[in-house]
């Protein structure tokens, strides 16, 4: 088992430095001028050449990707625009020039927003994707599972934007359900933590859980009659008890697999949401910085995406593991 | 008052608009202690009616009229509550594939408590207590309570789910088909605790089976259906020996004993008595040139993958065999799940590479086929391949033409017509209507199929045919179709034959010569009579007199 761990975080660090090698490959491929940027409009040619010396811009790409990782790794120390030095300490993801702060603090700024999205986007999906698709498959052809299903298939075809400033309308200013969304951090107050999240996370669930529906629905239909279902039948036990006890077991490995990417894909920020009700998370930054030519906060934003869907994907097998004893952890 | 009475039943299943009655109107009794033996072919509604004792009918879909009793009270629209306390407690059930019928998910001692506790409403440590008590009493020490199915061997799951099965001493225990899938000797371990227990807990078993020989062994009664009905019921001992319906005279007589005439025409529905015309009464052994062989065989297969991608010790499926299929010879190649006869098989079609030995076929050394794409096609040739499922071997999409003139396509020259022509002949000599040839598999029972995989091995004339399990998966009537039709083919077209089995009286009945394989060697091997008459191996004994 620790050995099997010791391998599976072997193998996340090398896809992890892989994809920080494509991303800062990028990063010099791009076709901008990171000095230029941080220098600003006003710069002449001799105070960008200063810069982009002080930024060790002008050192070998191998060199800067080594102390890439170094900083990764140790932290370095990172030269401004007018070379005073920057302290950056381990996990150094680099520093915005745009921003004027350290690319780690940028995303960890938001952070709190995306985690708080991303969670309760993720219970949404659990209860509504997971739970209809349980639900309908106990009700195989019934009203219930026609209209369950015909429901999770609205969410599937509606889009974020449209379906969050509808409901924006309708549950907030027209008729006041809900509150405004807005992000409260969880400390200050919890309650008006949930109450600003509540449309966020149902929007952004509501459009993910069609397919975690129709993938529990057909997975439950299919378990339903395993010879050990029966078996718990013939012992006594009551149809709810052993569908909740064997044949949710039985369905669950492809789920928890796809809950596994799914949460590392929300983890990594969810920018359309953020935009639709105006909250700054990871997601927003990561575009941003795309659209303000902001290298390292791409880089560090693209690696930390990365970083959340492989850990989430190993947490993944792990529970399938925990799950189904037959699952040989190799 | 009977542990279990059964009045009028009718099942119905509505699905698609048609109505199917599985089974129609059956009546019968099982009294307290005894073993009644319910006997069919596949779609007699047997497991139909075990399933409605049990009340575990989709009732969606499933409509059942009549009566059931188990031990007075009444099954049939009783109340899911009602039902829950007598599944289990006082009518539990032992399935065929133990494998799957028991939870993967949970340890064998979990399962046993959770069924204890449902119905006992004890504390945990009784539970356990009494699980352990029941793991002992079928044989598997207590400290594998912790192990999960997929750790034990076929033989233990299955007394694990009699050990649950019996965990709360029930009036009625249904046992559909609990030993068909496992080997001779296990079976018959499995079926003696079985009785055993169940005369500890004066429990009344309904055993439900294809295979007389089962019945004759365990059962006081039997009753014989076919198409869901009550065909004839009475003492075992009677209806095997003086059976009044012509039904339950080929039922018992279909499927070949260690006794039977070996050669001879075995009784099918369809004909019921037929001429006693034993033909090829001398093997033809020793005599003719040998056609294919293989010589200090062995056959490994890679380790499973360790840490840090090491292999471990590679799987030895065959060690060291040595056989020999003459000219115009039927060779048959016997022994339990394991033993290596259809690894050994494989290498001799040409589709598994020897890791050490020799293999010829005609003398030619035939041991690279699997990896040389040509010299395999050339085999093919003249050796063809019948298996064992005749569901899974035709392939859905093709029509029985299609697959039928497929190694003609190959490896002759013949335009469609006579590709055609040769594929009506060929439905002929298997006893299938030429008209027959535009229609697909799923339009054909199980023995018509076997038979449409046997006129295709033999499109092309081969010169040896190697059936692995040809008729294991075929109901005993159709069994024993089959058997009749390849000793007919054989004797029409002088083919020479690898016939592997698990199934000793098939063999005896249908091969001039004996090989016995057990842990990837050969046992045993010599001319049918004096394998079967002289065994000289201890576990060719072992093997005769576990069967049935």
């Amino acid at each position: 088992m620790i050995a099997y761990l010791l391998r599976r975080a072997l193998q996340a660090a090398a896809v992890l430095l892989a994809i920080t090698a494509v991303a800062f490959g990028l990063f010099y491929a791009a076709p901008s001028d990171p000095a230029l940027i941080a220098c600003g409009p006003k710069c002449d040619t001799a105070q960008v050449e200063a810069v982009r010396h002080s930024m060790g811009l002008d050192q070998p790409l191998t060199g800067q990707f080594t102390d890439y990782l170094r900083g990764l790794v140790a932290g370095r120390t990172i030269a401004d625009v007018d070379g005073s030095p920057i302290d950056c300490s381990a996990p150094c993801l680099g520093y915005s020039y745009t921003l004027h702060q350290p690319v780690l603090d940028a995303i960890g700024d938001r952070f709190p927003v995306t985690l708080s999205l991303a969670g309760g986007a993720l219970a949404v999906i659990v209860v509504l994707g997971i739970g209809t698709g349980f639900v309908a498959a106990l009700r195989r052809g019934s009203v219930t599972d026609r209209l369950l299903s015909g429901f999770t298939l609205v969410g599937a075809s509606v889009q974020i934007y449209f379906l969050g400033y509808a409901l924006q309308y309708l549950l907030v200013y027209t008729t006041d359900v809900l509150s405004v969304p807005g992000y409260t951090p969880f400390a200050d107050d919890p309650a008006a933590w949930a109450a600003g999240l509540a449309l966020p996370w149902l929007v952004l669930g509501f459009v993910n859980a069609a397919v975690f529906a129709r993938l529990s629905r057909s997975q439950m239909l299919e378990t339903m009659h395993e010879g050990y279902v029966r078996t718990a039948r013939g012992k006594g036990l009551g149809a709810l008890r052993a569908h909740a006890k064997y044949t949710a077991r039985g369905a669950a490995a492809p789920l928890v697999q796809l809950l596994g990417l799914e949460a590392g894909a929300l983890f990594g920020g969810a920018f359309i949401t953020e935009t639709v009700f105006g909250l700054g998370g990871v997601g927003k930054l990561a575009v941003d910085s795309v659209v303000q030519n902001d290298l390292p906060t791409v880089v560090g934003t693209v690696l930390l995406a990365a970083f959340f869907v492989v850990l989430f994907v190993a947490l993944a097998d792990l529970v399938v593991a925990w799950l189904d004893p037959r699952v040989r952890l190799a | 008052m009977s542990a279990l009475g059964v009045r009028d039943l009718t099942v119905s299943f509505t699905g698609r608009g048609a109505t199917v009655t599985a089974v129609d109107n059956v009546s019968f009794d099982l009294a307290r202690g005894e073993v009644l033996g319910l006997v069919g072919e596949s779609g007699s509604g047997k497991s139909t009616v075990g399933l409605a004792a049990m009340g575990l009918h989709d009732a969606a879909r499933t409509t059942v009229t009549g009566s059931i009793t188990v031990g007075g009270t009444e099954i049939v629209g009783a109340p899911d509550s009602a039902l829950r306390e007598l599944r289990g407690a006082r009518i539990a059930m032992v399935f065929q594939d133990a494998l799957a019928a028991l939870s993967p998910f949970h340890t064998v001692g979990a399962q046993l408590e959770e069924a204890y506790r449902l119905h006992a409403g004890t504390g945990r440590a009784e539970a356990r207590e009494r699980a352990s008590t029941m793991l002992d009493r079928v044989g598997i020490p207590p400290a594998r309570a912790r192990d999960y199915p997929h750790q034990f061997s076929g033989g233990m799951r299955q007394r694990v789910m009699i050990a649950m099965a019996l965990i709360n001493a029930p009036d009625v225990l249904i046992a559909d088909e609990p030993t068909t899938a496992l080997d001779a000797r296990v079976q018959r371990q499995v079926l003696s605790l079985m009785s055993e227990l169940a005369k500890e807990s004066g429990t009344a078993v309904l055993l439900i089976t294809h295979d007389v020989g089962v019945v004759a062994e365990m059962c006081d009664r039997m009753l014989v259906m076919r198409g869901g009905r009550d065909i004839e019921s009475g003492p075992t001992r009677k209806l095997l020996t003086d059976a009044s319906h012509p039904y339950t005279r080929a039922l018992i007589g279909a499927a070949p004993t260690l006794a039977t005439v070996p050669g001879s025409r075995l009784p099918t529905v369809d004909d019921p008595e037929p001429a006693r015309v034993v033909r090829r009464t001398e093997p033809a052994s020793g005599e003719g040139a040998v056609l294919a062989e293989v010589a200090d065989l062995t056959v490994e297969f890679p380790g499973r993958r360790g840490l840090w991608g090491r292999r471990a010790e590679p799987v030895a499926a065959v060690r060291g065999v040595s056989l020999r299929v003459r000219r115009g010879e039927t060779l048959g190649l016997v022994g339990e799940s394991g033993s290596g006869k259809s690894t050994t098989a494989r290498v001799l079609a040409g589709l598994q590479r020897p890791t050490a030995g020799s293999v010829r076929f005609d003398g030619r050394d035939i041991g690279r086929a699997s990896v040389d794409t040509a010299l395999r096609r050339e085999l093919s040739r003249d050796v063809q391949l019948v298996f064992q499922d005749p569901y899974a071997s035709l392939n859905p999409r093709r029509t029985v033409e299609e697959i039928v003139t497929t190694p003609l396509r190959v490896h002759t020259s013949l335009d469609a017509a006579a590709r055609r022509d040769r594929a009506a002949e060929l439905l002929g000599q298997v006893g299938l209507d030429a008209a027959h040839l535009s229609r697909y598999p799923h339009e054909f029972s199980g023995g018509q199929r076997q038979r449409i995989g046997i006129a295709r091995a033999l499109a092309l004339r081969p010169r040896l045919i190697i059936a692995d399990e040809p008729v294991s998966a075929l109901d005993v009537s159709v069994q024993a179709q089959v058997l009749n039709l390849l000793m007919d083919l054989r004797d029409e077209l002088g083919l020479s034959l690898l016939f592997v089995s698990h199934d000793l009286a098939v063999v005896r009945h249908f091969c001039d010569r004996v090989a016995v394989m057990r842990a990837g060697t050969v046992v045993e091997s010599g001319p049918r009579d004096e394998v079967f008459d002289d065994p000289k191996a201890d576990y060719t004994r072992e093997l005769l007199a576990a069967t049935m």
